[in-house]
């Protein structure tokens, strides 16, 4: 019966980016793979100024009356963000308005239910098309080759943003042949299906790794997969020459949220963070197999004995971007923020056409990038599952922060219903919409990435660490113990603001 | 060039009077010697002299000297950077007219405010000695409990291993101690956790100041408490008209309303203005420095320094003439090569107190990353003699010497007598290969400096800045001896204010500011804005701002010069602060309440977007004064 109402209401669009019916002023343009490759064709468009105002909230009446009810097996900043929002839980198979579900799920019921019009899920249907690291080589070097063929090399060595990759045991004659050629290279091995970096290891000797070897008894690829094959790897050049701070390797962690696949629609969120190892790297022979060195995971830099529970060890973007122009100019940040959002568009371009499309879908990735010295970003791999749960305050400001954005985008409550596409909601903006997207930036398109400044929301007390269960916090208000002051955020800002002797713009970027 | 030298001194030091200005150029003339640009210009000159077809040695000479960017400039430079301008206190003709600002006043801090009573000076001196001796005390505390010699030389295999792990953590270490913030951030009310190893922190130095006391002079008893009414400061320094908010925006222009501002205008209304106005600070940067003119760089940095030049300027401004022909990075690594040898070769008792200080950054969400350099630049930190040379010069002036030397390495009064190890190392045990050289250090430690807990805090925001722990060394310790030691000390100084002058500063400007605000925070919150300012004076800003912010103040802070407005712009800010959060306050009902307000949101790692609005107000009070003035006149 509401979902019936509610279906009603959402009949006309159900996906804000609705490709039926593009409102002019959007800066949507056509725009093939070239076009972003090229990135000169484009043109600045210009957005209207409601795109700078934060998403806020309380906005006025909400085109549904209705109270969302979501579906959810985890309790983590997620869950925090969707009751913030005044959003009822439910606990039906299939009685839900919005399920953040987990990948089992997605794999093993979603092809089996038919999903109402107004009903959204946080996965597309083959989303390994991207996550699984063997399949995003397979798709990336498809990818490269239609380029080539259609564009040129030139175009194609655009795309070259994965460090030379094979999989195991499938292309172990074509790995030998280039280890061969490469003599004293390091690969890094990964099990394509695993994450957090279980399975890892390094390799600098071909003996290493006999066990992927193809013409070993049994391990035939396609014909029998018993229990000796060995688990499919890939094998990937390390980046040995990766940029460091304080000595220390890291990556970076970004989020990005794709609303749809036809037409490709894509939002960078700026706040990233970087992810450090607790040791000083070294590339030396007898480091080689000590992986609190050369992985940065945090789920394997938790057991490093220098690791700290009470910080994590994450260096926000902004921090990144501060150090970097110092360092380099402002000039190779900017080329390197706006060629790591090239990289990530650029890789789900090459999925674009495998992925099968759903307006009930979206899905918020977690991009890892390394930078290497000389500024040139690697794409590790992509997470359809980033963690979302918060191990210090400081972990959970900013993820419960980026979700309430993803949420704004995806807007369930529809409010943004029938209005233009937004070139920004919180800190997540717009860079892809069938075509890249250009804000009234510059002529010089600059990245926004670790350009994140907070928008002050209600203040928040810490309210779930670590890995709770299910059920873990079922309470009511999620104990909201905010000190009296510190709820009176907001009009801090009128005071400064009118305190200020020049009218300073405030409106964070 | 003996000629070239004293013949361009006078020009810059023009104010003083002749004779003077005779015996300061001979001063700088000899000193030159010792500078490594000294001999690079001569050997510059050979070089060229030989290469060039006239064998004009003066001509060459002349030419190199006044080639832009050249050995010309750089002794200006050298010359602004040794001569503190030793100005005669204008009081007199100051009290004529002291609400109009003195032309010679414009650069420089009213120097009659440095004019102390005697007795309160004796009484500040006696404070800093008593907590000098507290915390020598503490130290022979520490001696015993790590029952660590104070300094050890190590064994040859020691020595091979140090070198080789020497700054990367190691799995044993102990945890960082202390809550999860730096000692910045901690509150006032908590009681601080007794097991740290440290020989003060900023606490102990409120408190050694709040116990100043100054024996009344008979028949001026009432007007000293009158002086001290209202102010937690219990020493009356006001022995000049307090700095006024209109003099001020006199002495701050550049930070008026009227001039563009890195970290404001860069994030301005339009693209194409931030842009236009980006582009043409950074050139007008590129010129400053192809040109090495200290003076401009200095002027450059009052609006703020670009992030990408910040390095560059920063070494400008902070030890210009060393950039003789040898990169920036060369010179550090030259620098620091003896250090590292006497770091390997001897083990400290203080080692282990600036690691643990160091490691507290492993707390923070913006300086963890820099744990490792970190440590390096205190362990250098505190066996340079540099920075004892400098903040103790061989010749002290006739006034009481700058500040911390007078009692460190001697005993101070009622202080405990060091045990006479110091400097040489007591081998322990049996050590057959005697050590060669009996290395004997004047003081202890051998910077002169007993260092207090967070001290690391400064070195932290200069990680930033320079990828290497060289060229960050360097920098720090420039900053350290101009700047912030005069932030942890208690004894006035007679050409740079100190901490107490700092407070009294921030407090009068925060009376003129509110009155009102000034009297609910003491009487209804019952906190000492004082106390809240002076952990931000203390740690100069740093966990209170974001690194960026920090930054973005350290640079105007350089421009306006470290030693007198600049480091005056720290009481400013601090004064900023409060009043920005003058609404919030306002409604506060207690210690806590004040805590949350004014220390915990301005926290970086808070989600509430505090920073976006710190930028403009620790720049609004100056804008807000100039806009008073200029309603005023």
């Amino acid at each position: 019966m509401l979902s019936r109402t509610i279906s009603s209401t959402v009949r006309q669009s159900a996906a804000p980016p609705n490709p039926a019916t593009p409102p002019p002023p959007t800066p949507i343009l056509p725009g093939s793979a070239s076009s972003l490759a090229g990135s000169a064709a484009a043109t600045a468009t210009t957005s209207s100024p409601a795109a700078q105002t934060p998403p806020s909230t309380t906005q006025p009446a909400p085109p549904t009356n209705q109270t969302i009810r979501f579906r959810t097996g985890i309790r983590n900043t997620v869950y925090d963000a969707m009751r913030d929002r005044g959003w009822k839980e439910t606990d039906g198979e299939m009685d839900w308005d919005f399920f953040w579900a987990d990948v089992h799920w997605i794999h093993e019921t979603f092809d089996h239910v038919y999903l109402q019009e107004h009903q959204r899920i946080n996965h597309f249907r083959n989303h390994y098309e991207l996550t699984r690291k063997d399949l995003l080589v397979k798709n990336v070097k498809r990818m490269i080759k239609t380029i080539e063929k259609e564009h040129g090399k030139l175009e194609a060595a655009k795309f070259d943003f994965l460090s030379p990759s094979y999989v195991l045991p499938g292309e172990h004659a074509l790995f030998t042949e280039e280890f061969k050629r490469n003599p004293g290279s390091v690969w890094i091995m990964k099990p394509v299906g695993k994450a957090q970096g279980k399975g890892i290891f390094l390799v600098n000797k071909i003996s290493q790794i006999s066990g992927w070897r193809k013409d070993v008894k049994g391990n035939v690829r396609g014909e029998r997969e018993g229990d000796d094959a060995p688990e499919a790897y890939i094998v990937q050049r390390y980046v040995e020459n990766p940029l460091l701070i304080g000595g220390k390797k890291f990556d970076i962690r970004i989020y990005v949220l794709v609303t749809s696949y036809y037409p490709l629609t894509v939002y960078i969120h700026r706040n990233g963070f970087c992810r450090f190892s607790n040791t000083q790297f070294s590339m030396q022979a007898k480091d080689i197999s000590n992986l609190y060195i050369h992985a940065t995971n945090v789920a394997i830099q938790k057991h490093s004995p220098n690791y700290l529970s009470s910080r994590g060890c994450k260096w926000l973007l902004r921090n990144l971007k501060l150090y970097l122009t110092t360092r380099h100019g402002a000039d190779a940040v900017n080329e390197l923020f706006t060629e790591m959002e090239a990289s990530v568009v650029r890789s789900l371009m090459s999925v674009q056409k495998v992925m099968i499309n759903d307006k009930h879908c979206f899905e918020l990735y977690g991009y890892d990038i390394l930078i290497d010295q000389n500024l040139k970003p690697w794409l590790l791999e992509v997470n359809a599952s980033p963690s979302l749960t918060a191990e210090t305050q400081f972990d959970y400001n900013l993820k419960h922060a980026m979700v309430q954005d993803c949420f704004d985008v995806v807007d369930l409550e529809r409010r943004h219903l029938g209005k233009p596409i937004r070139p920004r909601v919180g800190g997540f903006d717009l860079v892809y919409n069938d075509g890249p997207v250009r804000h009234e930036r510059t002529s010089s398109y600059a990245s926004y990435l670790g350009c994140y400044q907070p928008i002050p929301r209600a203040p928040r007390q810490k309210k779930r660490f670590g890995k709770s269960a299910n059920g873990g916090g079922s309470g009511g208000s999620g104990g909201l113990d905010t000190p009296p002051l510190a709820r009176k955020g907001s009009p801090v800002v009128a005071i400064s603001v009118s305190d200020a002797a020049v009218g300073v713009s405030i409106e964070p970027r | 060039m003996e000629i070239l030298t004293s013949g361009k001194v006078p020009v810059v030091v023009k104010d003083v009077d002749s004779h003077d200005v005779r015996s300061t150029a001979r001063n700088i003339a000899r000193g030159l010697r010792d500078t490594s640009a000294f001999w690079e210009f001569k050997k510059l000159v050979q070089r060229e002299t030989l290469s060039s077809p006239t064998s004009d040695i003066a001509a060459v000479a002349a030419q190199i000297f006044n080639r832009s960017g050249g050995v010309g400039q750089l002794l200006q430079n050298h010359v602004r950077l040794r001569c503190h301008p030793p100005f005669p206190p204008t009081l007199g003709a100051h009290q004529q007219h002291w609400w109009t600002p003195h032309p010679t006043d414009r650069t420089l801090f009213r120097i009659d405010q440095l004019h102390l009573d005697s007795r309160v000076r004796r009484a500040l001196e006696t404070a800093q000695k008593g907590l000098l001796a507290g915390a020598r005390q503490a130290m022979s505390q520490v001696a015993m409990e790590m029952d660590l010699p104070l300094a050890r030389r190590r064994t040859r295999q020691e020595e091979a291993i140090f070198m080789q792990y020497a700054f990367a953590a190691r799995p044993d270490d102990a945890p960082p101690v202390g809550a999860a913030s730096l000692p910045s951030r901690a509150s006032l009310t908590k009681e601080r956790d007794p097991d740290r190893a440290c020989l003060y922190d900023d606490q102990h130095l409120m408190d050694a100041l709040s116990r100043a006391h100054v024996e009344p002079a008979a028949g001026t008893s009432h007007c000293a408490e009158f002086a001290r009414f209202w102010s937690s400061i219990p020493v009356d320094l006001s022995s000049a008209p307090p700095v006024l908010l209109e003099e001020l925006a006199y002495k701050y222009a550049e930070l008026g309303p009227l001039h563009e501002h890195i970290g404001m205008d860069d994030l301005g209304f339009t693209v194409q203005q931030t842009e236009k106005f980006a582009r043409a600070k950074a050139t007008l940067g590129e010129s400053i420095l192809a040109r090495r003119c200290l003076s401009r760089a200095s002027r450059f940095a009052r609006t703020g320094v670009p992030a990408s030049l910040r390095p560059q300027i920063w070494d400008l401004l902070l030890q210009s003439e060393l950039m003789g022909t040898a990169s920036p990075t060369e010179h550090a690594q030259n620098v620091c090569k003896p250090l590292k040898t006497a770091l390997a070769q001897h083990e400290l008792l203080v080692d282990h107190l600036v690691t643990a200080d160091a490691r507290q950054c492993a707390n923070d969400d913006a300086f963890f990353v820099f744990e490792d350099v970190l440590k390096e630049m205190m362990l250098f930190w505190i066996r340079d003699e540099w920075i004892d040379a400098r903040l103790c010069p061989a010749l002290p002036p006739p006034s009481p010497p700058p500040s911390l030397s007078s009692s460190n390495g001697c005993n101070g009064s009622g202080g405990v007598v060091l045990p006479p190890v110091t400097g040489r190392e007591s081998v322990p045990g049996a050590e057959a290969t005697a050590s060669p050289a009996v290395v004997v250090v004047k003081k202890y430690p051998p910077n002169g400096v007993l260092p207090f807990w967070g001290l690391s805090l400064y070195a932290m925001p200069v990680c930033f800045i320079h990828g290497d722990a060289e060229s960050a060394y360097l920098t720090f310790r420039e900053l350290y001896v101009r700047c912030f030691h005069n932030l942890h000390t208690l004894q006035p100084s007679a050409q740079t204010p100190t901490l107490p002058h700092l407070l009294t500063h921030f407090e009068s400007l925060l009376k003129q500011r509110s009155a009102r605000l000034f009297a609910h925070v003491i009487r209804v919150c019952g906190v000492q804005p004082a106390r809240l300012a002076a952990r931000w004076l203390v740690f100069a800003f740093v966990g209170v701002l974001d690194v960026e912010q920090v930054l973005l103040l350290w640079d105007r802070v350089l421009g306006f010069g470290c030693a007198g407005d600049g480091i005056a712009l720290f009481a400013v800010a601090a004064a900023a602060l409060f009043a920005t959060r003058g609404g919030l306050l306002m409604r506060a009902r207690g210690v806590k309440d004040v805590e949350i307000v004014a220390v915990s949101e301005f926290t970086p790692s808070g989600a509430s977007g505090e920073d976006v609005r710190l930028r403009m107000s620790t720049l609004s009070v100056p804008r807000k004064e100039f806009e008073t003035t200029s309603d005023g006149t």
